[in-house]
């Protein structure tokens, strides 16, 4: 994939290494938590049957090998003679805003919520123009207008074409 | 040849029904709209406009759902490749590839190579359907419980080859969609496992994590660049791919295709299933399957032709013993029997113009998805050319209504918000997205039917090499998963050896 | 909390009727926009064609159409809840199933039988016991006497453990001292397809999930679980006739919120019954191999109680319930 090949330049294989290092902890919690989880699933009651539990006691049981197999492997990296240690500071053109994409799924889970309640229209011509602004078209009249459109194209083919009904807001049932 | 007698009475009759053939028409272009458009399925497609053939013909109504589906089918490759929205579970696959094509500005042939290969696999589908549905029937009867296991875990196994880079982060994420799975409803107990009180995990909500693992985590991104650039993939390129190019993919359709229309005919696996299967096989009789995952075109045309492959595919059990093949075809069985006609032997007794009629309709069909789609396609580029500005906001806007138009509900969308920020920060650190959404796909099929299997045979585990087909998929699948580490030991020890004659040289 | 919706309520209740000049919101005039109708399992299957049928028959009977909505997931209790926590203004009803009478008993939901009011009884069903043509039993004696001969050898498919297909079985068991393995597919049809594929020996599903398998001679009926033989089968004996007091059905109906206002209620009952006995109606389930059940609202209660009773004690002896 794409980062892999920007990170290799950068020299910044350890906080990787050490970042696998966190998700392999992480997945290997949620394992060990569905094996207490499901320890509680009642029986089935069929005289054949291996039980509920097994599936995910398996699934959990593998997914704890190959996190510790992941786990493994990026302390041993981290532990090779470093080549390069210092981190440089990234020489690509454009440094990614990671303050843009937490902005837009703080404002994405913001208009879910407020959709429960204003409903489908109103919600997503906000959203559709707050995030245009939020990624650089900043007019004051055409942000509004084409969120309007795309809004009005959505709810036409969803609600009106494909029978679709879309949130109308508890407000306004 | 009696049965090309009656296709070409059919197609006699399919002339002198303009209602018909129009309706064909306008269903084959809905059906594209539908498949384009995220959340919403063929199966879906298929249901709502279930409705509108209660007062129509026979004939005009089964074959305008029947473009609803081939072209539900087609129609999520569109905006796989384009976007990186996989309209249909289907497309999952065709993304992979397909997106990665448009990134390097391929986009044009990428779609071109799609809808060539959709039509050729549904076409020869269709033909197939036509001339040897008897023979091919009876595969669908075979398949007990423990053959579904084993194609399950066949399906599974596939995971290896879309893993990219590194195999044990393929597999996390493999067996964390898997763990996954088994939240919902118990398949032999009935109870929830895992749902913390929800009635709305009682189901896995599959489609909502397909479309945040894919899209809105592309989409958030895509935000992180500044978006009054232009798309960097602007460039469509030519549509239509070169012959001399497209007769090198020739073999791998047709055989994507054969695996369509054998899977589409089993029942309860769908093209989605085919469409992954197709790719793995693409890969695996590949010259340079180093290439897949990178952008390689003739995975494209596997999983198209595969997928497409599985419409004849799944027709075929349907039509000839009332059983239906996957999804969508169990919702044309209730439309048939809607208009008073009963699927099964006695259909091609009793009605054998008619099916005919429909057979030569859907021929039809297929051709005028071929030429719409490639109509379409140079219209359809210029959303590339859109600035990411509204782009990215629209496309989030599509995933939010493409969610809640599945089941109506609020909370999937909240699924699909949650794993695009975990597909989001999966890309960040170079875990692929596609194992989780095959193994949605997979799991629930793998653990049923091996419970299942269990209790058919009374609690012993000897259906697991008694029974030929389970244990010709499970060979199959032991040699998918180890395949690519045998191939990396392979390397390692070609390379050693020539490390070793390299210092030997020196020396 | 609640003085907040109620004062956003009011706001909107002043809004809506300045927008309609006038115009009251009285239940005469009901209904003034599209009736919702929920129904809880997948487009395409039997409870669904039955809604869609009965609201495309309703267009004549009512000034608004009505609008399906396929709510589905947890063998219906996902739909089913999404009915009872409805506003009950009868804008938002729905296709309720027996699965109202057992759901409730084995915790997985939150409501109980009492939650729905119910509008009309459409459509009911029930269980058929189906073995394959060339199974060497022809009669319903001879079977049960091999699976007597057998406990647990009789392999019998249902639609999911806890779901109507596979009470039936059990009922029959328990009414007749027997054991049958129980297979739980996804759903009627796959049980139905296990049957022909010869990987099970029995199915208790519907005579209608069948029919078309009985024309073409590959499936054959030996009893339904019925108080009267069937329309079309009569040659097969309900098992009332073979000394086995059972009867299994499964129904379909439209139900709606239990505060549903009175004059909605009848508005919606009386339109119910004209489209149930609209010949367009008969004719769909006539097509679909479903049977015309319909029952008024307070006998389809009447009815709804005594499945509710009856699975209640049942699911309790067989440690399904909770």
């Amino acid at each position: 994939m794409t980062h892999s090949q920007k990170s290799a330049g950068t020299g910044n294989t350890d906080r990787s290494a050490r970042m696998e290092i966190i998700i392999g902890g992480l997945v290997l919690l949620l394992a060990i938590a569905a094996i207490v989880f499901s320890r509680k699933f009642p029986s089935t009651g069929l005289a054949t049957d291996i039980g509920s539990a097994r599936f995910p006691l398996v699934y959990s049981c593998a997914l704890i090998v190959l996190c510790a197999v992941l786990i493994a492997r990026n302390l041993a990296k981290l532990k090779q003679p470093k080549t390069e240690a210092v981190t440089e500071p990234d020489a690509e053109a454009e440094v990614p805003n990671y303050r843009r994409t937490a902005i837009g799924i703080a404002v994405s889970a913001l208009s879910l919520f407020a959709m429960q309640y204003l409903g489908y229209a109103l919600v997503t011509a906000g959203y559709l123009s707050f995030l245009m602004w939020l990624l650089g078209m900043k007019h004051k009249a055409w942000n509004p207008l084409l969120a309007i459109v795309i809004t009005a194209l959505l709810y036409f083919t969803f609600s009106t074409g494909l029978n679709v009904p879309l949130p109308v807001g508890s407000l306004f049932e | 040849m009696q049965e090309l007698d009656l296709l070409m009475n059919g197609f006699a009759a399919l002339l002198h029904q303009p209602f018909a053939l129009l309706l064909s028409v306008v269903g084959v272009a809905v059906g594209i709209v539908i498949g384009a458009m995220p959340g919403l399925t063929a199966t879906m497609g298929v249901a709502i406009l279930l409705p509108f053939t209660f007062g129509m013909d026979p004939v005009s109504g089964l074959l305008m759902i029947s473009g609803v589906f081939f072209g539900g089918i087609y129609g999520g490759s569109i905006t796989a490749i384009l976007l990186k929205i996989p309209g249909t579970p289907a497309a999952a696959a065709t993304a992979i590839d397909g997106f990665e094509l448009t990134r390097q500005g391929k986009a044009g042939i990428a779609l071109g190579t799609a809808t060539f290969s959709s039509f050729i696999g549904g076409t020869l589908s269709i033909i197939v359907l036509v001339f040897m549905a008897p023979l091919l029937a009876s595969v669908a009867l075979e398949f007990s419980a423990s053959e579904t296991f084993a194609l399950a875990v066949f399906g599974l196994s596939i995971i290896a080859s879309i893993s990219g880079e590194s195999l044990v982060k393929g597999l996390i994420a493999g067996f964390v969609g898997l763990l996954i799975s088994t939240v919902g409803l118990d398949p032999m107990g009935g109870f929830p496992r895992f749902t913390g009180g929800f009635t709305e995990l009682m189901s896995v909500p599959f489609i909502p994590v397909m479309i945040g693992l894919f899209a809105a985590a592309e989409a958030f991104k895509a935000m992180e660049e500044s978006g009054v650039l232009k798309n960097k993939a602007a460039a469509l390129g030519r549509i239509i791919p070169p012959w001399s190019s497209y007769k090198r993919m020739l073999g791998t359709v047709l055989r994507s295709t054969g695996l369509g229309i054998f899977i589409g005919a089993i029942p309860g696996a769908g093209a989605d299933i085919a469409a992954f299967v197709s790719y793995n096989e693409a890969k695996r009789f590949s010259k340079t399957p180093e290439n897949f995952g990178k952008g390689e075109l003739s995975a494209v045309a596997a999983c198209e032709s595969g997928a497409n492959g599985c419409t004849g595919g799944a027709l075929l059990p349907m039509l000839t013993l009332g059983i239906p093949g996957d999804a969508v075809t169990a919702v044309m069985l209730g439309a048939l029997t809607l208009q008073g006609l009963q699927p099964g032997p006695l259909l091609f007794k009793e009605h054998s113009d008619l099916v005919f009629t429909l057979f030569a309709g859907m021929l039809f069909c297929y051709v005028v998805m071929l030429i719409m789609g490639l109509g379409c396609l140079r219209f359809m580029g210029k959303i590339l050319q859109m600035p990411k500005s509204i782009l990215t906001p629209a496309i989030l806007a599509l995933c939010v209504v493409g969610t809640y138009a599945i089941n109506n509900s609020m909370f999937d969308i909240g699924i699909m918000l949650i794993a695009g920020v975990i597909g989001y920060f999966m890309q960040k650190w170079d875990f692929p997205p596609s194992p989780i959404v095959l193994a949605l796909i997979m799991g629930p099929m793998a653990e049923s039917s091996f419970r299942r299997a269990l209790s058919l045979s009374s609690g012993s585990y000897d259906f697991l090499y008694t029974r030929p087909i389970t244990a010709a998929f499970l060979l199959i699948a032991l040699s998918t998963l180890f395949y690519p580490v045998f191939r990396r030991y392979q390397k390692k020890r070609q390379q050693r050896g020539l490390q070793l004659a390299a210092e030997n040289g020196a020396a | 909390m609640k003085s907040q919706k109620l004062i956003a309520r009011l706001l909107t209740a002043v809004c809506a009727s300045s927008l309609l000049l006038g115009a009251s919101a009285h239940a005469a005039d009901y209904p003034t926009k599209q009736v919702e109708v929920i129904v809880p399992f997948a487009a395409g299957g039997g409870t669904d064609l039955v809604t869609r049928a009965f609201a495309d028959a309703a267009k004549k009977y009512l000034p608004k159409p009505m609008g399906v909505v396929n709510k589905t997931g947890g063998g219906g209790a996902v739909g089913l809840s999404e009915i009872v926590t409805a506003r009950p203004d009868g804008y938002k009803i729905g296709t309720g199933t027996v699965e109202i009478a057992m759901l409730p008993h084995m915790g997985l939901v939150q409501f109980t039988t009492d939650d729905f009011t119910p509008i009309a009884r459409l459509n009911a069903e029930p269980s058929a016991i189906s073995v394959k043509a060339d199974a060497p039993w022809n009669s319903y004696e001879e079977f049960m006497a091999y699976a007597k001969a057998n406990p647990g050898k009789v392999r019998i498919g249902n639609s999911g453990t806890g779901a109507i297909w596979h009470l039936a079985a059990e009922a029959l068991a328990d009414k007749t001292g027997t054991k049958f393995n129980h297979i739980p597919y996804d759903g009627a049809n796959p049980a139905v397809t296990a049957l022909l594929g010869g990987h099970i020996e029995a199915v208790t599903v519907s005579p209608a999930e069948v029919v078309s398998h009985v024309a073409a001679g590959k499936i054959k009926l030996l009893a339904v679980m019925a108080d009267q033989r069937q329309a079309g089968f009569d040659k097969v004996p309900t098992l009332k006739e073979k000394g086995v007091d059972l009867t299994i059905m499964t129904w379909r109906g439209i139900v709606a919120p239990k505060k549903t206002p009175k004059d909605v209620q009848e508005a919606l009952r009386a339109a119910a019954k004209k489209t149930a006995e609209d010949p367009a109606f008969k004719e769909s389930l006539a097509k679909m191999n479903l049977s015309h059940a319909y029952l008024d609202g307070p006998a389809f209660k009447v009815a709804m109680d005594k499945d509710n009773a009856f699975f209640k004690a049942l699911m309790t002896k067989l440690g399904i319930a909770k």
